[in-house]
């Protein structure tokens, strides 16, 4: 009878893999579908911010408006659009926030 | 017969910090906007998201996204706005349980960001709490 070792380095592996790495970044660019799809328009500039990055080998969804913050987190007089947010949710994904270091 | 509609969970997160001791004992005052006076600290209560839980019936449990806007005072600064908003993520960390007629099954909190509001001048003290709540009728 065989006997069933489980491989230690499972998961670092797994991730490791090119196939885990293209899943991650689907997910990551259908997030940031939602995302612009959510973002408030005006002239369209702030969905068109909106990018899938790598950082450290993990996709990541990120705006490079300089006043991403207002929309994502609004302000004492601005809306809370919280495109970023809201669209990992619709994506059916699940949500962490990683602020910039 | 009137439609179920899914619990108001603005109104059942608010009241809940409204009532708990430790933020009464902060004499701040939690909303649902900007109050008109800004000199004492507030917590801002706002609906991002209501999703239905998957894996429980529709509009059954619900997965509403959070965000609590802890603002500081006009003088109270960083540790006035810390100290809040790490009271309400203690006191909301206690809710499950029967609130206001609904059962609230869990709170989790998926980011917690110092962001000082820029509208005002000097710009205010303020941590961004986000958190998800699961509750049904």
């Amino acid at each position: 009878m065989g006997k069933f070792v489980p491989n230690p380095d499972f998961n670092r592996e797994l991730k490791a893999t090119p196939t885990f790495q293209r899943a991650l970044h689907v997910g990551a660019e259908a997030a940031a579908a939602q995302a612009r799809l959510i973002a408030p328009r005006h002239t369209g500039a702030y969905a068109r911010s909106i990018e899938v990055a790598d950082v450290d080998g993990h996709p990541v969804i990120k705006t490079t408006d300089p006043f991403g913050h207002l929309v994502e987190f609004g302000s004492a007089n601005n809306v809370i659009y919280a495109p970023l947010r809201r669209g990992v949710r619709a994506a059916g994904l699940r949500f962490t926030e990683s602020p910039k270091p | 017969m009137a439609v179920a509609t899914i619990p108001d969970a603005e109104r059942i997160v608010s009241d809940y910090l409204r009532s708990h001791a430790d933020v009464v004992a902060l004499a701040t005052r939690v909303v649902g906007k900007t109050p008109d006076t800004v000199s004492t600290s507030w917590v801002r209560v706002t609906l991002l998201d209501a999703a239905n839980e998957a894996g429980s019936r529709p509009e059954r449990l619900i997965d509403y996204m959070l965000q609590l806007d802890c603002f500081a005072g006009a003088t109270g600064g960083q540790p006035e706005a810390n100290s809040l908003a790490r009271t309400v993520r203690a006191v909301l960390h206690e809710m499950p349980g029967l609130q206001g007629g609904v059962v609230v099954t869990c709170v989790r909190f998926i980011g917690m960001a110092r962001i000082p509001d820029t509208d005002f001048e000097p710009a205010r003290e303020r941590i961004v709490l986000t958190a998800t709540v699961w509750m049904h009728g």
